[in-house]
């Protein structure tokens, strides 16, 4: 008992620098962006009490309340399309040689956009998604000349458009988790499926969907807070434009504390955003529980 | 466990103390007046502190030279960054200890926080109100509760105009078989016709930050008369943004998308690319300021011109860059010298160098057509006394309900009449 309560001392000495900066840099600002939530405050003058006013504006105002819808949406395009199809293509190029060029290049080239800073992102995909973009110039080419549209100013079309360079960014991802993950399933479960006379389906539902339950509920958690958190995409290709069709939570936050000067109000959204993330998190954690 | 119960007694009580400090706020007393004020500058050594945005940063470098030539002892360092970035940050800026004695004056209700001078006083001592056209200087005087321009306290004191008008390109209109830039709003929707039988890009447009909004300001403005339309866009009590000029404005901007005279993909992209495809040939006229008379000047050069927007009452949107003194600076008389010098009759070709229309235009004479036209332009707008406040300024969301509304106007998700209504509810929610 004594070994074991030093060694959980020492644990401690350890955590402490990583630990106080948690506290310091992502606990004390969410402590206080609560507290400032119950005010009607600019940011610099004197700040007045609102109880749950902020609150309930954030439901009341369609602006705020749109933002968050859109950001459900966003899920779709973030997390569940790229942690699906990362599935797939893990599943599809687990017996490729790693080593095979075919297999290097596949994992380089989907990988890539992950290492991108999203600004840059941004800005390459607001020029394909231009008039004279690449998109339209390859549907002019091909005799779709009628569908072609500035994308991103198109009610229908800008936040699915968005959404289509979150499936690119987070594919990658993805597949690489997966992909590792693979690697160490044991192969007797897929010979076991063969000789049952399973295929190729019948072994990614029974065997790699079923191991792979830990990867898939980190990739689906990391995709999840990046589709409801994302600013940087938005604020470069479209600032939530038009007409407000793909404003989302981030970026209203910073409109609101920045531009309005609603301090309060901006960290009353922030922290109806952080607690729809926990409670998505909390779900994927109950629903991919490790039997 | 007992380490742990210590550290968990520690952060918590950093934690409260943390809380405690970033929720301490200064109270809000408006801008203060300085007890005194003079014109006789100290002699010591200091250094002034001038914040304010790029472009504008060239001419307020070459009026710094001149102010270090006639006082040696004081030293203007020039910050800039660009009006988004400093829109964001400057009021945080003029609160910190080190912060600008003067600095640009992002809106005119920032200063309700005591964050800088009433200078009504030192407008008084150097006679800042016979050099500045009253329709500027009023967007920069606001009333005891900080919720309307027009009023008594200035906040700033404005040191270049930036008028908005139409551009044309000559050649292009000629091809469309029309002779003379148009006056009326009947000349205009004629001109636009024939652009479009001629298979030109009849209006330029970028809305993607919202600039459709001129053209709903400019026809309401035009109809409705400089008078009644300075009254909203200075955030005067008892206005309406639910005027028939206005419902003019934005049913043409509508209609006009319909009849394809302005581009279908508009909402797409900003008024910079606007500004780029008109000079490459593509629209006949493009509604904009003088701010980017450098750049469209420099591709066109005699084949382009500016007027007055079109219609019965000859007006313009106009304001401009104003600067303000920090309440926090230890040299308020050397900020406010500073102030004088920028608008004064020696710092006026320096603006008008770098692109700038100068409050003291006085003697200013263009070098190109361009410059001539504008120079015109506004001369007969100020005669006029025509000039009205960007309706974006009245209230600090005002910009982004311009955009926003705009664009669902023009993509077929908003009526006239909501936008109309969804308009005047921001306005009077500041008020």
């Amino acid at each position: 008992m004594k070994k074991g309560r030093n060694s959980s001392s020492e644990a401690i000495l350890f955590v402490i620098p990583a630990l106080s900066l948690y506290l310091l840099f992502v606990i004390a600002p969410w402590i206080s962006a609560i507290s400032f939530s119950f005010f009607n405050w600019d940011g610099i003058g004197s700040a007045v009490w609102n109880g749950f006013n902020n609150y309930s504006e954030v439901f009341r105002d369609p602006e705020q309340f749109n933002s968050i819808k859109h950001s459900l949406v966003l899920i779709g395009f973030f997390s569940v399309v790229p942690v699906t199809l990362g599935l797939v293509l893990a599943h599809l190029i687990s017996n490729l040689e790693t080593t095979s060029l075919i297999g290097r290049m596949s994992r380089v080239v989907i990988f890539l956009p992950q290492v991108l800073p999203l600004i840059a992102v941004g800005i390459a995909w607001k020029l394909i998604y231009s008039s004279q973009g690449v998109l339209n110039q390859f549907l002019e080419n091909v005799g779709l000349g009628a569908s072609t549209r500035g994308w991103l100013g198109d009610f229908n079309f800008a936040l699915p458009a968005i959404g289509f360079v979150g499936i690119w960014l987070g594919t990658g991802l993805c597949l690489l988790l997966f992909n590792s993950g693979i690697q160490k399933i044991d192969q007797h479960l897929y010979e076991a499926v063969q000789l049952d006379g399973g295929g190729r389906i019948r072994a990614f539902t029974s065997v790699t969907v079923p191991s792979l339950r830990p990867e898939i509920r980190f990739a689906s958690t990391i995709t999840m807070i990046a589709a409801l958190s994302g600013f940087d995409l938005v604020y470069v290709m479209t600032n939530g434009g038009p007409g407000g069709a793909t404003l989302v939570p981030g970026l209203e936050v910073f409109r609101l504390a920045f531009s309005y000067n609603r301090f309060g109000q901006a960290c009353a959204l922030a922290v109806v955003l952080s607690l729809i993330t926990f409670l998505f998190i909390l779900l994927i954690n109950r629903v991919l529980k490790d039997n | 466990m007992k380490i742990s119960g210590k550290i968990k007694g520690v952060v918590f009580a950093s934690l409260l103390a943390l809380v405690a400090s970033t929720s301490g706020a200064i109270a809000a007393g408006g801008a203060p007046s300085p007890s005194t004020v003079s014109k006789s500058i100290t002699k010591k050594p200091i250094t002034l502190r001038v914040f304010t945005t790029a472009p504008q940063n060239k001419v307020s470098e070459a009026v710094a030279k001149e102010f270090q030539k006639k006082y040696p002892n004081i030293k203007v360092v020039v910050q800039a960054t660009d009006f988004p970035n400093y829109s964001q940050g400057i009021q945080l800026a003029l609160k910190s200890k080190n912060g600008p004695d003067v600095a640009l004056a992002a809106n005119a209700f920032d200063s309700k926080n005591g964050l800088t001078l009433n200078l009504a006083k030192y407008s008084r001592l150097y006679g800042w109100n016979k050099t500045i056209p009253s329709t500027i200087a009023q967007q920069w005087k606001v009333t005891e509760d900080y919720k309307s321009m027009a009023g008594s306290i200035q906040v700033a004191l404005p040191t270049n105009i930036n008028i908005v008008g139409l551009y044309y390109n000559k050649a292009l209109l000629k091809q469309a078989g029309i002779t003379t830039p148009p006056v009326s709003m009947e000349d205009f929707e004629k001109a636009l016709a024939a652009a479009k039988k001629a298979g030109l890009v009849p209006l330029q447009m970028g809305n993607s930050q919202g600039h459709a909004a001129f053209l709903v300001q400019g026809i309401g403005q035009a109809t409705d008369g400089a008078k009644s339309a300075a009254k909203w866009a200075l955030g005067v009590t008892g206005s309406t943004f639910d005027t028939a000029g206005n419902k003019l404005g934005a049913s043409k901007l509508l209609a006009w998308k319909e009849a394809g005279y302005i581009p279908s993909d508009v909402n797409s992209y900003s008024l910079q690319d606007a500004v780029k495809n008109f000079t490459q040939g593509q629209g006949v006229f493009l509604n904009d300021g003088n701010w980017d008379a450098g750049t469209i000047d420099a591709a066109m050069g005699d084949n382009v011109g500016f007027i007055p927007f079109p219609g019965k009452n000859v007006v313009a949107i106009g304001g401009g860059d104003a600067f303000q003194i920090a309440s926090n600076s230890k040299n308020k008389d050397a900020a406010a010298a500073f102030l004088d010098m920028l608008i004064s009759a020696q710092a006026a070709p320096l603006a008008w160098a770098n692109g700038f229309l100068p409050t003291n235009v006085g003697s200013a004479k263009g070098s190109t057509s361009l410059q001539n036209d504008i120079l015109k332009a506004y001369g007969n707008i100020s005669k006029a006394n025509g000039i009205v406040s960007f309706n974006n300024n009245v209230t600090s969301s005002m910009n982004q309900t311009l955009t926003t509304t705009t664009q669902a106007l023009l993509g077929g998700q908003m009526s006239v009449a909501t936008l109309i209504s969804t308009v005047q509810a921001d306005w009077a929610s500041s008020r």
